[in-house]
């Protein structure tokens, strides 16, 4: 085996050889156009072309990988004319101008990727410039400039980002419902705190009122509204760590409510409690201190504004199927419309109203059924009526399991 | 009937021995004793028949007092402030026992069962001895955490004390309920069965309607079809409440992995 510049080596020889014979063909021709001041052009010849110091063949179009891009020619032109020093010219495309080089040897060191097409030419003093000889060569772009890679990296980016941004919206989303949890939670436990210490109002009413009746000598009064409070005390003590209480568990504390502020009152707080016969009180689970801010309402702004007081009525039904549970409380005092237009002069806040609403609400998002409270003025029912009726409707749960 | 009063703190003394000379003339106050060395020591020199024992004293509790006393000789009531494990034990014995601060329909209440029961021991030795062995019972279920082996049901012939594992159901009956016992027996006890419901273990007890408790270690077979039922043993069917039905079934899933 030969190797590859022995071989350019005998190629060269063997044309010199050519050339020297077909000499005389050329004396020839240039003694017969010896007339014309222009000469034959030199006869062009690429020794050799080396990519990385490699030599290869130029006989077809030669593909080369990106990092075969180092590229080396060694030309030389034969001239019969002998008529000077030789010129060369040549470029990479055809596009590209020509360059004109004295040199015998041309240097392409790092070409980037893209098609070429090396020409090179020669010329003597008086020629014109001879027939190039040409070497079409290609450099592959490396794989990371290819059209299928490109495109599956763009496929890739745009999955792993698609994916990245999922994920941080799913985490977003689980923030979001930790946070709903979370407010939830604060929500009962800002109840509860506020539940354990009662209703100030009421509770140093109910103090107030015992202290009369010690001043009265009522003994057996005294007696009977102390023990009945600290029954309630001690009941909202124990329901307080519950985060739902039974429907029985409220309608006793709201008794026990009742009782106590009756003995206040007296005649002019009457009440009255209607549970549906179907009701399973005992097994209806609802967020405590649901009913009772209410019944202070109605108790405060219903019937007491009213100089001779009046009734007040729970009634509890279910409906859509045992789903919904409906607690009416309803009072024949002096009516919502007038009870605002007393309030506005007076700017009196409403025994936590507003936290019960949002308390109810949230508590039927939980069930998937939207909990609401409505408020009527029943005069606008009927000329002959006076009062407020308030309806509350929840979702109907049984299993505080489930609800925990 | 004479009374002592057995509580650490004066005032409770006092407002106790004033309640029971103007609504409960017939008990005599015959002493009252700051703890439970003091009431040992007042014990023996007078005679009383009711013992109102304050829970929670400094060194030894009302409990322990009872221990350490021929306690078989008094009728004892509690009185308490709000002691929930005390609740429990006492809620499971049949001794009366009364929060603080004392309402007076309650203390009479109690006074007049105990008068009842004083009698009634007096003339029955066996109702006697059950008193006893319920008192006994009462510090036992006290040191125990949870559950309560041994229910103490109080009725008008007397007492009767029934280990929960032989309750096949309860049954409520307005303010009353009624056990009906593996041995076929029926017990009527004028007390809310949610009171009871309370102390039973909540794994065991299930309650499958509004007025029925069931023991699930006596649950024979459940049957769907005529409505929802619970058979008991002698194929006693028990109701159960359409809404309960899914509940039940974990219920009896979680009983069964238990077991």
């Amino acid at each position: 085996m030969k190797t590859a510049a022995e071989q350019g080596l005998i190629k060269y020889y063997l044309l010199h050889l050519l050339m020297q014979l077909l000499l005389p063909v050329f004396l020839v021709q240039y003694t017969a156009s010896g007339s014309n001041d222009t000469v034959a052009a030199p006869r062009m010849i690429l020794r050799s072309a080396l990519v990385n110091t490699v030599e290869k063949r130029y006989d077809t179009v030669l593909c080369f990988l990106s990092g075969e891009n180092n590229f080396e020619f060694i030309f030389e032109a034969v001239d019969l004319s002998f008529s000077g020093p030789l010129l060369f010219r040549y470029r990479l495309n055809q596009t590209e101008a020509w360059k004109t080089t004295g040199e015998k040897k041309l240097l392409f060191p790092a070409l980037s990727a893209g098609q070429y097409r090396f020409e090179v030419a020669a010329k003597n003093d008086k020629s014109d410039w001879s027939e190039p000889v040409i070497f079409p060569f290609t450099i592959v772009p490396p794989f990371y400039q290819r059209w299928w890679f490109v495109l599956s990296a763009f496929v890739a980016v745009v999955v792993i980002t698609a994916f990245i941004v999922n994920r941080r919206n799913r985490q977003l989303l689980k923030v979001q419902q930790q946070q709903f949890v979370a407010q939830q939670r604060m929500n009962e436990m800002e109840n509860q705190a506020k539940q354990a210490m009662m209703n100030p109002h009421f509770v140093f009413n109910a103090l107030n009122s015992i202290q009369q009746y010690i001043n009265d000598n009522d003994r057996i009064s005294a007696n009977k509204y102390l023990t009945k409070f600290s029954r309630l005390i001690r009941l909202n003590l124990d329901l307080v760590n519950k985060r739902l209480i039974t429907l029985e568990e409220e309608f006793e504390k709201l008794k026990l409510y009742l009782e106590i502020e009756q003995l206040r009152f007296g005649e002019k707080l009457k009440y009255e409690f209607i549970i549906d016969r179907q009701l399973e009180t005992d097994v209806i689970f609802i967020p405590s201190m649901i009913v009772q801010p209410f019944v202070e309402n109605a108790i405060w702004h219903g019937l007491m504004a009213s100089s001779k007081g009046g009734t007040i009525t729970v009634h509890a039904t279910s409906f859509d199927k045992e789903k919904m549970l409906r607690i009416e409380i309803s009072d024949d005092g002096i009516g919502i419309n007038q009870s605002k237009k007393l309030n506005q002069q007076k700017s009196r806040k409403s025994f936590g109203i507003e936290l019960t609403i949002d308390r109810l609400k949230l508590f039927g998002k939980k069930y998937g059924k939207e909990a609401m409270v409505t408020f009527t003025d029943l005069s606008e029912e009927s000329s002959t009526k006076h009062g407020t009726l308030v309806v509350i409707a929840m979702p109907l749960i049984f299993d505080k399991n489930v609800a925990g | 009937m004479n009374a002592l009063i057995i509580d650490d703190e004066l005032p409770a003394q006092k407002i106790l021995q004033a309640l029971l000379k103007e609504h409960c003339p017939q008990v005599k106050v015959v002493g009252c004793a700051s703890s439970a060395t003091e009431a040992r020591e007042m014990l023996k020199r007078k005679e009383a028949d009711i013992l109102f024992l304050d829970v929670n004293m400094p060194r030894e509790s009302g409990f322990d007092l009872l221990d350490s006393i021929a306690s078989m000789k008094y009728s004892i009531i509690f009185v308490t402030g709000n002691q929930e494990y005390a609740l429990k034990a006492l809620k499971a014995s049949a001794v009366d026992f009364l929060l603080k601060p004392v309402d007076i329909d309650e203390l009479k209440g109690a006074v007049k069962k105990v008068e009842y029961f004083h009698k009634l021991r007096q003339q029955n030795q066996e109702v006697n001895s059950t008193y006893q062995a319920t008192v006994n019972e009462l510090s036992q279920n006290l040191s125990k955490e949870r559950n309560i082996e041994r229910l103490t049901l109080q009725h008008l012939q007397g007492f009767k004390i029934v280990a929960v594992k032989d309750i096949v159901y309860l049954e409520a009956d307005r303010n009353y309920t009624v056990f009906h016992l593996a041995s076929r027996e029926k017990v009527m006890v004028s007390r809310n069965m949610g009171e009871y419901e309370d102390l039973l273990d909540p794994d065991v007890f299930f309650r499958v309607h509004k007025s029925f408790i069931i023991n699930l270690h006596h649950l024979k077979e459940y049957s769907t079809a005529d409505g929802y039922f619970a058979v008991m043993q002698d194929s006693i069917s028990v109701i159960v409440s359409r809404r309960r039905v899914d509940e039940f079934m974990v219920a009896i899933k979680r009983f069964t992995s238990l077991k």
